[in-house]
């Protein structure tokens, strides 16, 4: 058998098993063991057997992984060929936001939020699809946040980051001026729920500085709502500052405490401890994407659209074995011929994929002009890859102690900076304006 | 406290509470289907095995316990020390665990033999579990 390039990533202490033992083990509890793999893990182990590819794909599929979207597509990399299309909406598509739903056998279904606006009146309307009838089930009106409230939107291509459905519920950002920000939360199952907000905070957690966005007009780009182990998360980038290279900014999650409606720290850690130092460029527009799930308590980072890696926040280790691929549409047309095929379709769309236990991939389809694919995988091995760049890594990180504490979210040292001060470069393209008409 | 006699594949004679008995989902459908009169043989769980895996039962329902004063990183060490063993004994500890359906040892094996395993070549973990009759096959 050829030796992967995989074999070489880690180089850990081998322990040399006596191969007559483990092979008595019987399948069921072989079966066991895959549910204890780590999924970087599992994609490397795909092609070990029929056995064990089936239990492998049995176990991603019996677990809930999810997918969202932008401009209604929907798009599932285990199952490359499967794409789908939503049913357009009438109106512009503010946000969307998607959860996976339990389906006994049939494998994956999901639910799909929608809010748009329709027509010229401004009002909101919230749209409902369920992936096992294939249709928008139900339209009814969203309520408009109180005057003066944006919402958090993200750019054009993630206009889910900001946005997470749990359970029946749709959290999601808004900002008002003074730089107020807040989380809310809408039954999206009750037609006569009102917004509630859950969190109100001025200043960034993890004592970040917002200034550093004010200059980019970025301030919501760099945070994720996810879900992680059950709870909500707020994954969030410390803003640029010129002062200071770029490896010793910080990126951190925390995690919003029900009882007191606060953030509280889960990590903090620097960039330069994840990756090696100037992997990561300098740019103006230095992102983190996060993602996750609620069963697991791993979520997967992307950095400059580049850059991944998978950190479970329990233990504090980042657990990084996937791999960054970047390939063309041009190249390779015929060797995979299907899976260009959708990144055709998925073109400006990002895609995050939620496996049961952590992410599987998050695709960035190509900048202007070019068509390739960035995409942070942990997919199956098995079919030829065309990455022209693959990187591989196994860090250790510890979390929670960061070099300098964080500042309590509502705290007094406010950063200067105010809606007003700040210079949105493309208003239309990060907020969307929702005051009522 | 009722008591109930285990005995091993080698014949030894285990006497344990009855709650910690009732642990082994296995050993709790035995004691319903045939009482407690007589003892329980094990025939698939050595002597040793099954010693090692009473103390880990009877550690957690210590741990367990109003009033106990584990912490849970003593509770961890206790684990991580446990499937601190050689490869057989381990081996040995996964088959029984299943075999006697203790599901939070079977958990902590498995996770066990995942980690030594996860950063393996896909090739060393194929040998690994190929037996040579499915090899010829």
């Amino acid at each position: 058998m050829a030796k992967r390039k995989w074999d070489g990533m880690t180089k850990t202490r081998r322990k040399r098993m006596n191969p007559s033992i483990w092979s008595r083990l019987p399948r069921d509890i072989q079966h066991q063991l895959i549910t204890h793999l780590p999924i970087p893990t599992l994609c490397r182990f795909c092609s070990l057997s029929k056995d064990w590819h089936a239990a492998i794909l049995q176990q991603q599929s019996r677990q809930q992984w999810y997918i969202t979207f932008a401009n209604s597509e929907v798009f599932n990399p285990m199952i490359q060929n499967r794409h789908e299309l939503l049913p357009r909406l009438i109106g512009n598509v503010i946000f969307t936001a998607i959860q996976s739903v339990p389906c006994g056998s049939e494998g994956i279904s999901y639910i799909v939020v929608a809010v748009t606006t329709s027509g010229t009146a401004g009002n909101l309307r919230m749209h409902l699809y369920d992936s096992r009838v294939a249709a928008w089930i139900s339209t009814t009106d969203f309520p408009v946040p109180d005057n003066g409230e944006l919402f958090c939107r993200g750019n054009r291509n993630y206009n889910n980051k900001n946005m997470l459905l749990q359970g029946d519920h749709l959290y999601f950002f808004t900002v008002s001026p003074g730089n107020v920000t807040r989380l809310k939360l809408f039954n999206v199952w009750n037609p006569k729920a009102t917004l509630r907000t859950v969190a109100t905070w001025t200043s960034l957690p993890l004592g970040f500085d917002a200034a550093g966005y004010a200059r980019t007009g970025f301030v919501e780009k760099d945070m994720s709502l996810i879900s992680c182990g059950g709870r909500i998360v707020l994954g969030i980038l410390e803003p640029r500052d010129d002062n200071r290279n770029l490896g010793s900014r910080r990126f951190g999650f925390v995690y919003l405490d029900k009882e007191s409606c606060s953030w509280q720290v889960m990590a903090s850690l620097s960039l330069d401890s994840v990756f090696s130092p100037g992997m990561i460029k300098n740019s103006e527009y230095t992102t983190m994407i996060a993602v996750g799930n609620k069963n697991s308590s791993e979520v997967a980072l992307l950095f400059q659209e580049k850059w991944g890696c998978i950190l479970n926040l329990a233990s504090g280790r980042c657990c990084f074995k996937a791999l960054i691929e970047h390939w063309s549409r041009n190249m390779h047309r015929e060797e995979n011929q299907h899976r260009m095929s959708c990144c055709h379709r998925i073109r400006r769309s990002l895609v995050k994929v939620i496996t049961g236990q952590g992410i599987l991939g998050l695709t960035r389809s190509a900048a202007q002009g070019a068509p390739c694919t960035f995409c942070l995988r942990a997919s199956p091995p098995a079919r030829q890859r065309l990455n022209n760049q693959t990187l591989t890594y196994e860090i250790a990180v510890h979390v929670g102690t960061g070099s300098s504490p964080p500042a309590p979210i509502d705290g007094s040292n406010s950063p200067v900076n105010s809606s007003s001060q700040r210079k949105v470069k493309d208003p239309v393209k990060d907020l969307v304006n929702v005051r009522n008409v | 406290m009722v008591k109930v006699t285990l005995k091993s594949a080698e014949g030894d004679v285990f006497e344990v509470d009855e709650e910690l008995a009732l642990e082994s989902l296995m050993v709790k459908n035995m004691i319903e289907d045939v009482g407690l009169d007589s003892a329980i043989s094990l025939p698939n769980v050595s002597s040793t095995i099954l010693a090692k895996v009473i103390e880990y039962i009877k550690f957690h329902m210590d741990a367990q316990k109003d009033g106990s004063k584990k912490t849970s990183e003593e509770i961890k060490a206790f684990d991580d020390d446990f499937v601190n063993v050689g490869i057989p004994t381990l081996f040995e500890m996964v088959l029984a665990s299943n075999y006697l359906n203790v599901k939070s040892l079977l958990s902590l094996t498995c996770n066990t033999v995942a980690n030594m395993i996860k950063t393996k070549p896909p090739a060393e973990v194929k040998e690994m579990f190929t037996s040579a009759k499915q090899a010829k096959a």
